[in-house]
């Protein structure tokens, strides 16, 4: 049985609750077999100078005409840098979307709340659909809300990591007192843990190195497809209750051939 | 005169003089729909590299997409 269970984006209704990235993949020719498999329609980008002693092919021919485009402005460090490249992306005529990600810290590549706050909200003010990516802090949160953010897009573990939920803790706290869409980024490394951020209530997820370095990468695009949209059933659905302690009979007690249990 | 010294993606190069920048671009082998510029700082849309003539001592950026996440 399926659902309807659209959301909307920046005045765009979505099906799907995965977003898909499109690095790290040996191959970009394999972008269309995941995007497919995956049913996603959301998929993020880079910009990069052009190297023209290397012409690559572009990454843009591999993408489905019906996918939103997400170019993220990886690689500013303040705020200004990212203003920058995000009016770059539009002047490409992408669209109006872009994931805002100021990294200064190269160890850890921890998103800089300050920065991103302030590069949202120039660039709110602009008519961008702006999806910042944070650490899963309720202030910061409170402040990219107040920005003008679409969404706000916690990180589950450091990038690239793929150590999962690490934040669940603080992804929840954003959950109970934050309006926006909740899309958790960065760091899910399993479909299982998709599926428990969707349990959770987040309105999506966006993968890229835990497809990109599976072992398959589409049948693994096809099972955050399909965990995605399981976290989102059970989250509609309600989760049964836990008991604190002991155990409850799942059969009736009553009627037993044996009456062992009375 | 025939040659000015420009920067283009951080490195310095030579041009003839009077080149555009859609011809600098297909001098290059780079489809001007394909990417983005900046010259000195200001965006510029693909329609306009026609009429941008390069001058000597400008800075030019020229971005494209690649696969991130």
């Amino acid at each position: 049985m399926s659902y309807s269970d659209e959301f909307t984006i920046g005045g765009r209704a979505l099906k799907s609750r995965l977003f898909i990235g499109t690095g790290k993949y040996g191959n970009d020719s394999m972008i269309p077999q995941i995007a497919e498999s995956s049913g996603s329609e959301v998929i993020t980008v880079a910009l990069r100078r052009v190297d023209f002693s290397n012409a690559k092919g572009n990454v843009m021919q591999q993408i489905p005409k019906h996918m939103q485009i997400l170019p993220n402005t990886s690689g500013a460090r303040s705020a200004d840098e990212a203003v920058r490249l995000a009016r770059l992306a539009r002047a490409s005529g992408v669209g109006d979307w872009i994931k805002i990600e100021v990294i200064s810290d190269t160890r850890h590549l921890l998103p800089d709340g300050y920065e991103t706050a302030k590069a949202t909200e120039i660039l709110a003010k602009e008519g961008f659909v702006v999806l910042p990516y944070m650490n899963p802090d309720l202030y910061v949160a409170r402040d990219l809300v107040n920005a003008g953010a679409a969404a706000v897009m916690p990180l589950g573990a450091p990038i690239g990591s793929n150590r999962g939920l690490a934040t669940r803790e603080m992804i929840g706290i954003l959950l109970e007192e934050i309006e926006l869409p909740i899309i958790v980024d960065a760091g899910i490394g399993k479909p299982s843990q998709a599926c428990e951020a969707m349990e959770m209530g987040a309105a999506a997820c966006l993968v890229n190195t835990a497809i990109a370095t599976a072992g398959d990468p589409v049948r693994m695009g096809a099972a955050f497809g399909e965990a995605v949209r399981a976290g989102r059933n059970a989250y509609l659905a309600g989760l049964g209750r836990v008991l604190g302690k002991g155990a409850e009979a799942s059969s009736p007690e009553e009627g037993t051939l044996t009456g062992f249990l009375k | 005169m025939s040659e000015i010294s420009i920067t283009v993606n951080g490195q310095p190069e030579t041009c003839p003089h009077s080149l555009s920048l859609e011809d600098y671009l297909a001098g290059k082998g780079i489809n001007p729909h394909k990417v983005v510029a900046e010259l000195n700082g200001e965006i510029l849309k693909p329609q306009s590299f026609k009429e941008r003539i390069l001058n000597a001592g400008d800075e030019v950026e020229i971005i494209h997409f690649v696969g991130g996440g």
